[in-house]
């Protein structure tokens, strides 16, 4: 079955944008400060409060802004993927045989496995760099083994047909390797320290 | 905010962003393999293979650490 191809999106839109806001924000301040002394920063009246001079609307103002600021920059975090997830690049269809389930199936178990090489590769890194032990090493990569014959197994059942079992146990290995991972990650700062 | 939360913010996307950077890089592969026309079932051999040579290449370096 033929799908029609989306074409692949890299996800720097919303870090443009945000650098771009940013910029805009800071030329906003320097304009209104240069031109017409509006204290939009509030530096200048932090520096008369500290002088002893109470100017109590700048400082007001300075603060409003400054607030405003702080919600602009902690609005545009997410779409930094700093605060929160970043949406993942719009996925490409590709052909398959297999009917929806399968598909869906498949692609839980292509997910799975590739956690499983990414972990992979993080335990071998951290064997070069002599972050680990062998026998540390050697435990994770044991169970990562063990998890890709769990793949194995579910491919065979969506092979078979048994769409819904395939994806029941490529869902399941999946959270397995995230946890796995976290043990990895965490285990690897805890030894570089 | 109170520091250690702080610290803990940051500590708990450090962890995440090891393994994430990993994936992200394989997942990189896959997407140009998706983008060349590549169907889901030679994608799939693509990626088990990668499975394969990574926990491989990790036992190599296993043996060979001192």
């Amino acid at each position: 079955m033929e799908m029609p191809k989306v074409p692949s999106l890299t996800n720097h839109a919303p870090v443009s944008v945000s650098f771009v806001a940013s910029a805009i924000a800071s030329i906003v301040i320097a304009l209104a400060k240069a031109k017409y002394g509006i204290d939009l920063s509030g530096q200048e009246a932090q520096r008369d409060h500290r002088r002893g001079r109470h100017c109590r609307l700048p400082d007001e103002q300075g603060a409003v802004m400054r607030r405003f600021l702080c919600l602009v920059v902690l609005s545009l975090m997410p779409a930094c993927g700093i605060l929160g997830p970043v949406q993942p690049a719009a996925p490409i269809a590709v052909p398959s045989t297999l009917p929806e389930a399968g598909r869906q199936a498949q692609n839980a178990i292509n997910e799975a496995t590739l956690g499983i090489a990414a972990a992979a590769n993080v335990v071998r890194a951290n064997v070069k760099d002599g972050i680990w032990t062998k026998a540390q090493a050697q435990g994770y990569l044991d169970k990562l083994g063990t998890y890709l014959k769990d793949v194995d197994r579910a491919q065979t059942a969506l092979n078979v047909g048994n769409f819904t079992s395939a994806k029941a146990q490529a869902d399941l290995l999946s959270s397995l390797i995230l946890i796995l991972h976290r043990e990895v990650a965490a285990q690897a700062r805890k030894e570089a320290k | 905010m109170n520091p250690d939360l702080v610290y803990m913010l940051v500590d708990a996307a450090f962890s995440a962003a090891i393994g994430k950077m990993e994936r992200d890089k394989l997942l990189a592969r896959v997407q140009e393999m998706a983008a060349s026309g590549a169907s889901l079932e030679e994608i799939t051999k693509a990626i088990r293979k990668m499975a394969g040579d990574a926990i491989a290449a990790a036992q190599d370096e296993i043996n060979r650490a001192p």
